[in-house]
This record gives structure tokens, C-alpha cells and sequence, in this order.
């Protein structure tokens, strides 16, 4: 075989191949965008408890202020990163109009497989007991709270709990009315 | 064929025999959808792209063929990728850096041209099948092993574990075909 006729095959053949995946990818484009969009606001959903957010469009990057049609705040979305046993944990905290929490989750941590990862709402529900809980109640029920400490995870447990509270202290010290979303009607 | 099956299966089979494709192996096998995810995603290359490479081998140069195999079998895997996204988006999230490199998974080249370059559609659509479902099987008992490690036991959640699990594997199945 001519090494001219080998150069118009191995042409031929990626033509061929570029033709076809440009094809699949129109065909899933809309699919995978779709996806995009449900794990970027799933996180959101979780903290809030509100399931109108998961069409949620616009910015997704807290510090959020997510408001009704009408532009009445509903959920402020603030993001944390507190120091954890073996590494930063990256905590998302949900707080609704009145300043009450709404839910937390770890969004990213490195702490110990097995031990503290249970701050993981994939590993263990333990993160879900903050979602509603005044702030009073937020403590480990050793320093006079109602949070059960993660068995062998303290310094975990504390972290979280110190996350929570830094920001709810900055709900309360955010200006009404800027909206970074509102929800569709 | 059916010896070239079951060398295929049992005998040459990837990981055991081969010792090819650790990587995914080592990484991914800690909970057993991420091996399933993984393991299709290979498998399913590893069929279609044979299979075309078989369709194709009187068009495929000789000189260049291995540029060709790379071409079609990128092109499996994009479009593998590509529908993992759609349908299995949070396995493809985990697994992605893995699926990426099929391309070049010595699994999938070494059956190209050991099998689909010189056989029919057929053979090597057969040959594929069980090449695959070998390497799967695997994955899985390896991913099962690990998952049921007593009391979800730490270690059996690193990544070093497999070379205990896949060296104990490997010694049972050597010690197997000694005594027959």
C-alpha cells in the first residue's frame, strides 16, 4: 500500500470520527447540561430543604441571598471552610428569612475514613441534626447543646459546629433587599 | 473458539493473568457501583470498538494502525463519556479520570490487535464479550471483597488493599489451575 493511499485512510477514517462524535454530542448536549444544573443546585436544595431551588438559575456561589418572585428574601446560603481534624472542611449552611438554620452540609473534607467522615450526609445522617435547630441548641450536648458528638471525632464535631455559628452570626449582619436570584414563579 | 474464549476468560484474563489494568482496579473498587460504572464503561468500549475495528480491517492501513486504533477507540470512549453523562452523571463524576484514559488501556489496544484486527465481525464481537466480561467479573469480585470487609474496616478503604485482595485472588487462581 502507498504510503499516500495510508494518508488519505487515517484522513478518511478521522473526518469519519469527527462527523460522528459531533453527532452524539448534540444528541446528549442537552442531558449533560440538564445534569450539570441538578448536582450544582442539589447542594443548595439539601441546605435549604426547599426543593423549588433545584430550577434555580443564575449565580450558584455563596455567600447567596435567594429570593421569591415577588423579591422577597427567602434563604441566605453562606459557605464555610473551618479547620477539621486532617484538613480544611468546606461547609455550606442554610439560614432562612428569620435568621433560623435551615441545614448544613460538608461539601468537601478530608477527615478520616471511617471516623469523621461521618460528617458526609452520604456516610452517616449526623449533619442533619442541626437542620432546624435553634442556635442555643447548637453545641455538643457535653458543652450544654443538643449535638451529639461524632464517636472518636470531637475536633470534627466542633469544627462543624463552629462554622455553623460564624455564620449565623454573619446572617444577621447581611443588608436586606440585594437579591443574588430570585425563584420562578 | 471456544478455546480462544476461554483463554480469553479464564486463562489470559486481564488482570489476572495479564496483570493489565491495576490502575482502575486499585482506585475505583472501593464501592462496587464505581466498579460497575468503570467496568461497563471499559466493557462497553472494549465490544464496540472492536467491533468496528473488525468492520473496518480491510480499510485500516497496515503501516498506520495503530494510529487508527486510537482514533476509533477514542472515539468509543468519548461517546461512552458522553453518555454516561446523560444517564449515570454522578458515577461519571468519580469515575471520569479513569474512563479517560481507556483509550490507551492496554486491555482494549492488546484485544484490537491481538483479536478484531484479523478476525470477522462475529469472532470478534464473541471475543470482546468475554474478554470483557472477564475483566468485569473481576473488578467486581475485587469491589465485593473490599465492600464487605468486616465492619467497613478502614484499610480495606485504601487503595493499597487491592494489592492484598488482587495478590490473594491471583494466588487462588494459580494454586487452581496447578491442581488441575
Amino acid at each position: 500500500m502507498s504510503s499516500a493511499s495510508t494518508a488519505w485512510r487515517l484522513g478518511l477514517l478521522g473526518a469519519a470520527v469527527a462527523a460522528v462524535l459531533g453527532g452524539i454530542d448534540t444528541l446528549t448536549r442537552a442531558g449533560i447540561q440538564r445534569n450539570e444544573q441538578r448536582v450544582t443546585l442539589a447542594p443548595l436544595v439539601a441546605v435549604t430543604g426547599d426543593g423549588r431551588l433545584a430550577s434555580l438559575r443564575g449565580d450558584t456561589n455563596p455567600p447567596l441571598v435567594i429570593c421569591a418572585a415577588s423579591g422577597a428574601p427567602l434563604y441566605h446560603v453562606f459557605q464555610r471552610s473551618v479547620r477539621g481534624y486532617a484538613g480544611p472542611i468546606q461547609l455550606l449552611i442554610g439560614v432562612d428569612a428569620k435568621g433560623a438554620l435551615t441545614g448544613v452540609r460538608a461539601i468537601s473534607h478530608r477527615e478520616t475514613a471511617g471516623i469523621g467522615d461521618a460528617i458526609d450526609v452520604n456516610k452517616s445522617p449526623w449533619i442533619r441534626s442541626f437542620d432546624g435547630r435553634p442556635l442555643a441548641d447548637i453545641a455538643l450536648v457535653a458543652d450544654g447543646g443538643s449535638i451529639d458528638v461524632i464517636t472518636g471525632a470531637s475536633v470534627t464535631s466542633r469544627a462543624v459546629i463552629n462554622g455553623v455559628h460564624d455564620a449565623l452570626a454573619d446572617a444577621e449582619s447581611v443588608p436586606s433587599g440585594i437579591c443574588s436570584n430570585a425563584l420562578d414563579e | 473458539m471456544l478455546s480462544m474464549n476461554e483463554t480469553l476468560a479464564w486463562h489470559d484474563n486481564a488482570v489476572w493473568r495479564q496483570l493489565l489494568c491495576l490502575l482502575p482496579l486499585l482506585v475505583v473498587t472501593n464501592n462496587v457501583a464505581d466498579a460497575v460504572a468503570i467496568g461497563v464503561a471499559v466493557f462497553t468500549v472494549l465490544v464496540t470498538s472492536n467491533v468496528i475495528i473488525s468492520a473496518l480491517r480491510g480499510f485500516i492501513p497496515a503501516e498506520a494502525q495503530l494510529p487508527a486504533f486510537a482514533l476509533l477507540i477514542g472515539l468509543c470512549t468519548s461517546s461512552i463519556m458522553m453518555f454516561m453523562q446523560v444517564y449515570a452523571f454522578e458515577a461519571h463524576q468519580r469515575v471520569a479520570l479513569f474512563t479517560q484514559v481507556v483509550l490507551c488501556n492496554c486491555i482494549v489496544l492488546a484485544q484490537a490487535e491481538r483479536t478484531a484486527r484479523q478476525n470477522t465481525i462475529r469472532a470478534a464481537l464473541i471475543h470482546s464479550i468475554v474478554a470483557g466480561v472477564g475483566f468485569l467479573a473481576v473488578l467486581l469480585l475485587v469491589g465485593l471483597i473490599r465492600k464487605t470487609a468486616p465492619g467497613d474496616w478502614p484499610p480495606a478503604l485504601l487503595p493499597v488493599c487491592v494489592f492484598f485482595v488482587a495478590a490473594l485472588l491471583l494466588a487462588a487462581k494459580n494454586a487452581l489451575v496447578q491442581r488441575v
